[in-house]
């Protein structure tokens, strides 16, 4: 039973990675998918300059309509957004997200494990305010055109699905690498370490993706529910998430990802995750 | 403060489910806010689509991204 919801959960991210980058021959020669389907966005974090991409990525649509002469909020992504946040919360990123899948397969490296200290998962909330909303709106210049800030100054994803790729495979690209390209590698190699030594190192402390689910999980139709009248109160459950949330105590917690891991370690059946009804409680 | 497995009962738990960290959220009260911010999303979708926002994605997404490379 333990095994089979893991592997169902492997399954599943892998199936999304598989789903969100599945022009995997476009890495041979450097080019990237020019079809419609870009014009929809992934509900996971995965680079739209990655070579195999298929979709948006919606942190870079969302900077990009705001950058743009026009507009300065996009509707569409936010919309998108808040549709997949009611529906699935921070779901997403236990189980689509291909970064999220990435980072999970770091953290498997044999090292020492740290726990984060708990101020840390704020600052994603300030990289989104800053960076994805304020700065591509704010920072424009004579034709009223915003960067994408995210993407420029911070986002690893892009680095090493789009950047490394089609630095390796477009010399005239290579020759335009300058400090701000040096700065994203740092930001990519202390991502990367701190994936390995922190279990989701980028979801807890950087990802304004997670940052806008999250704030969604308590209303979300996906969720995780405990039930009293089962529970024994043995805390294998906060002992077993990765993400150090206790889910008896705050199971809409924002960095909980409902990867179901406490579920599973549950002795008393007593969490619960998926749609539905509430427990009644009389059922036991 | 209370050791780890004594978890304090919330408001919530009258209906038998504890929950958003001992708000006193009921299922009903979920539910609803969760259509209303459906709602309002697939609202926010269609006039995102109608000002042609989905174009400046698609545009945006099929060159490449010199900003997401780190060149930009």
């Amino acid at each position: 039973m333990k095994m089979k919801h893991a592997l169902r959960r492997k399954l599943v991210q892998i199936a999304a990675f598989g789903f969100s980058n599945i022009h995997l021959t476009n890495f041979r020669g450097g080019r990237i998918y020019q079809g419609k389907w870009k014009q929809f966005c992934n509900p996971g974090l995965n680079c739209y300059s990655c070579p195999a991409a298929g979709l948006s990525c919606p942190i870079g649509a969302l900077q990009a309509v705001g950058g743009s002469m026009n507009f300065q909020f996009s509707f569409y992504v936010a919309g998108f957004l808040l549709a997949v946040g009611a529906l699935f919360g921070r779901a997403v990123c236990g189980w689509v997200c291909p970064f999220g899948l990435f980072q999970e397969l770091l953290h498997k490296i044999p090292s020492p494990k740290w726990k984060l200290p708990g101020w840390m998962r704020y600052l994603k909330y300030g990289i989104l305010l800053v960076f994805v909303i304020l700065l591509p709106v704010a920072a424009t210049d004579y034709m009223g055109m915003g960067k994408p800030a995210f993407c420029q100054f911070i986002c690893p994803a892009g680095t090493l699905e789009g950047g490394l790729p089609l630095l390796g495979t477009h010399p005239e690209l290579r020759q335009s690498i300058g400090a701000l390209f040096f700065l994203k590698a740092a930001v990519l190699v202390i991502t990367l370490g701190g994936c390995v030594f922190a279990y989701r190192f980028f979801c807890r402390v950087m990802c304004p993706l997670g940052a806008i689910y999250g704030l969604m999980n308590r209303v979300s139709f996906f969720r995780l529910e405990v039930d009293p009248s089962k529970c024994i109160n043995c805390g294998k459950c906060a002992r077993e998430c990765g993400m150090e949330v206790d889910p008896v105590r705050t199971p809409d917690c924002a960095e909980c990802i409902r990867c179901g891991d406490c579920a599973r370690a549950c002795p008393a059946g007593a969490i619960r995750l998926g749609f539905g009804r509430r427990y009644s409680g009389k059922k036991g | 403060m209370s050791s780890k497995g004594d978890h304090g009962q919330g408001a919530s738990e009258r209906d038998g489910v504890r929950d958003g960290g001992g708000a006193p959220a009921s299922g009903r009260y979920r539910n609803r806010a969760g259509a209303l911010l459906l709602a309002a999303a697939c609202g926010f979708v269609l006039y995102g689509l109608f000002r042609g926002e989905a174009a400046i994605v698609l545009n945006k997404a099929v060159n490449i991204c010199l900003e997401c490379i780190g060149l930009g």
